[in-house]
């Protein structure tokens, strides 16, 4: 009974929002607003989505989820465009994609191509969306037994798995990014006791950093450095055929796409880590699977099937840490955060109780912009590849500028462009030296929730960590944590090396008497 | 991101600058209460203001000297040696100053420019007019010998600028003639139109581009600033010249 009249719920507000014309306007606007941003090189569905978050300030919470969900979920699907066209991933989500994208087009099949991997990326964002539906309730009940100790452990275990997970260069690298992302958190008056910490005598800083101008400069200023300092070359984009949504392919590539959904939801639920690397991971599961791997690299439709079902699949399992426990599982997602406690939302385990339709209006916009994206994608594709004709040096000055006026008009203060500006500037620096930029957003964001759990924990075990071991959730997060910081460490590495080797050779010496 | 040879060399000095600053994250750290009261609340340790930034200082601490241990094994005390010595003979020989270089230097100037400077003194349409018109036609227009002019062109007026404001001039002026900062920045851009033009009128295909660069440099601000203030009822940083006729035309009209 449950489940239907939550299944009517859902209908309802499908409905609700889908006959809307001011919603539908939005939505569709939005879809190519991020299909334009993840199709042009340099721009990202971060940049995207922070941007369209200073346009949503004025907007009703319901229409403002719709055009950043609407833009996420575009930006995520846009970049296959210029990967398949030339060769150049528009986002970093969809780097796979080029490795057999691109091929395909130099046979001629580009529009085929764009088709398929438009009717991947919807089947993929509608698998998510079941997941946050199915998923949310049973994560919400299980978060709703934290207590301090756990919200805090979770928060650190969300900087370090995301430092761990995507560093480019050495893990410590990632857990510096996080710590200083803490560090910025840190600013401002603390929320226990008011105490004003770094604030250097500025009252602007009292409140703390704010989240989204932080956010923009993080991801906006150093893409636009980059691509103007080392001169992005476009190439030529491929001729583009009619475009065929390919359901017939779709079909038959079946179980890449169910494997592929799944390890994007998987992906996409880990905090930190987003659509690239769940992108990467199914196109090595699906060539690994296939009965003719030689075929990937030169043109193989299963190949970026998986990859698109992943990395949009990612956008659900994003969500799903997202809306119940407060913990964005991918870069937009941790901008949507911004947007969403601008809103007067509070994403975490109390987000049924105080919206209680929330994840299910999330979850009617997903399935409403995965529609929105297909049929842009079928039906403009021609049209928006033009975009990518448009010289990097012309329109990273008007992205500057956008990143600026969207910092400024969120608090209506000139003191964040203040602050954005050095941060982006800094971001520059560590992401040029191997540092990735998603721990230190992610720990701009988590760093108030640990730093009041953990305190507000100590306090009422006066000063003890004893309930860190008693209990069970708490435990099973600090071994997690312990783990992972211990298997970084090279004598642990030749320890398992060993071991394993040991164990292989028993294993053998017991088969073969 | 750097090649690795290079990218353990940036790391010791970045190991270095991460073991100071998280110095001084526990230092200030020390300074906040830890056993008195504070707003009516005795502090205990675990409850203090300190608690956290004294976590992420060690913790700042310890990784810098994690990543100092790991370049230094990668790079060697010798050869550290010799990259100082070979970085200053080459700072010596200004070999560092490299085109990428300078197009970093031009973009961060340009971004601080635009925002410690221009953004709060000039109208808002002005400055970012300014911003888009120096930033498109340096970049767009691809020759080596009129971008390094163009910078050299821009730096100098943006320090003719910054002494301008600084020496209170602006203010001075204001009594006198109204809106003299927005009335300079355009006698500034209209010159390095003119100037940008001297330097491209000799070649076709670079009068093209920077032909497209004026058009859409304009037409940005132009759609921009009215969506902002009148669609989104955002009202502008700086509010000048420009604004304000805008705002009559606005009212009038609506």
């Amino acid at each position: 009974m449950f489940v239907l009249e939550r299944l009517a719920g859902f209908f309802q507000i499908v409905f609700q929002i889908g006959t809307d014309p001011y919603n539908l306007v939005v939505l569709f606007s939005a879809v190519l607003m991020g299909i334009i941003f993840g199709a042009m090189p340099g721009l990202t569905a971060t940049l995207g989505v922070a941007l369209l978050t200073t346009l949503t300030y004025g907007m009703e919470t319901k229409t403002a989820m719709v055009a950043l969900m609407a833009i996420y979920v575009g930006g995520v699907y846009g970049g296959s465009y210029s990967s398949i066209l030339i060769n150049i991933p528009g986002t970093a989500a969809a780097a796979a994609t080029a490795l057999d994208g691109y091929p395909l087009a130099c046979k001629g099949e580009a529009g085929k191509a764009i088709g398929i991997t438009t009717t991947a990326s919807a089947i993929g964002t509608f698998i998510g969306m079941i997941f946050v539906v199915t998923m949310s309730p049973i994560i919400s009940a299980f978060a709703l037994q934290f207590t301090s100790f756990e919200f805090f452990l979770l928060a650190f275990f969300g900087i370090i798995i995301s430092g761990t997970l995507t560093s480019p260069d050495m893990v410590c690298k990632g857990w510096i990014a996080g710590f200083l992302g803490l560090f910025l958190a840190c600013v401002g008056r603390d929320p226990l006791q008011f105490y004003p910490r770094f604030t250097f005598g500025f009252s602007e800083l009292d409140g703390g950093i704010e989240i989204v101008p932080v956010l923009i400069g993080a991801f906006g200023i150093p893409q636009i450095i980059q691509v103007l300092k080392d001169k992005l070359c476009v190439g030529e984009a491929k001729k583009l055929q009619r475009i065929l949504p390919g359901f017939w392919m779709i079909l038959k590539n079946g179980k890449h796409i169910i494997r592929s959904a799944l390890i994007g939801v998987g992906i996409g639920a880990v905090p930190g880590i987003g659509e690239d690397i769940a992108g990467w991971v199914s196109y090595g599961a699906a060539k690994n699977s296939s009965k003719h791997p030689e075929r990937f690299g030169k043109g193989e439709y299963s190949a970026v099937i998986s990859t698109e079902t992943a990395n949009n699949s990612c956008i659900g399992g994003a969500m799903i840490p997202l809306l119940n426990l407060g913990i964005p599982g991918s870069p937009p997602a941790a901008m949507l955060l911004g947007a969403l406690l601008l809103h007067g939302v509070n994403p975490g385990p109390m987000i049924s109780f105080e919206h209680p339709t929330f994840i299910l209006e999330i979850t009617a916009i997903l399935l409403l912009a995965s529609f929105a994206m297909w049929v842009t994608g079928i039906l403009l594709a021609r049209q928006v590849v033009k975009v990518l004709r448009i010289p990097p040096e012309i329109f990273m000055p008007i992205i500057g500028v956008l990143c600026i006026i969207g910092s400024y008009a969120l608090g209506l203060n000139v003191f964040n462009l203040y602050l954005m500006l050095p941060v982006g500037i800094v971001a520059y620096f560590l992401t040029e030296m191997g540092y990735p930029i998603a721990p230190l957003v992610i720990g701009v964001i988590l760093g108030p929730m640990a730093d009041e759990n953990l305190r507000r924990a100590l306090m009422v075990s006066k000063g003890s960590f004893l309930p860190v071991f008693t209990r069970p959730v708490a435990l099973i997060l600090f071994l997690m944590i312990v783990l992972m910081l211990v298997s970084q460490i090279p004598a642990y590495k030749r320890m398992k090396t060993a071991v394993v080797a040991r164990f292989t050779a028993w294993k053998k010496g017991k088969g073969n008497p | 991101m750097m090649d690795k040879e290079r990218l353990r060399r940036a790391d010791l000095i970045t190991a270095v600058i991460l073991i100071l600053f998280g110095a001084w994250i526990i230092g200030d750290a020390f300074t906040m209460p830890m056993k008195d009261s504070w707003g009516g609340v005795m502090n205990v340790w675990y409850v203090s203001p300190a608690l956290f930034p004294l976590t992420i200082g060690s913790a700042i601490v310890l990784l810098g000297i994690l990543l100092f241990g790991i370049a230094l094994k990668a790079v060697g005390l010798r050869q550290v040696m010799v990259h100082v010595t070979a970085f200053i003979d080459e700072k010596r020989q200004g070999r560092l100053i490299s085109l990428p270089t300078i197009r970093f230097f031009a973009i961060v100037f340009l971004f601080l420019f635009f925002v410690y400077m221009n953004i709060p003194r000039v109208d808002f349409f002005i400055s970012s007019l300014l911003f888009l018109i120096v930033f498109i036609v340096m970049f767009y227009i691809e020759d080596e010998r009129v971008f390094v002019r163009l910078v050299i062109f821009y730096f100098a007026g943006s320090m003719g600028f910054l002494f301008y404001f600084v020496l209170g001039i602006n203010a001075a002026l204001t009594g006198c003639v109204p809106y003299p900062a927005d009335i300079l920045t355009v006698i500034f851009l209209v010159s390095y139109m003119v100037y940008a033009w001297r330097l491209v009128r000799g070649d076709a295909a670079l009068r093209r581009r920077y032909a497209i660069g004026i058009i859409v440099a304009v037409s940005v601000p132009i759609i921009l600033c009215p969506a902002f203030k009148y669609f989104l009822l955002v009202p502008l940083p700086c509010e000048g010249i420009v604004v304000t006729v805008m705002d009559e035309v606005y009212y009038t009209l609506f």
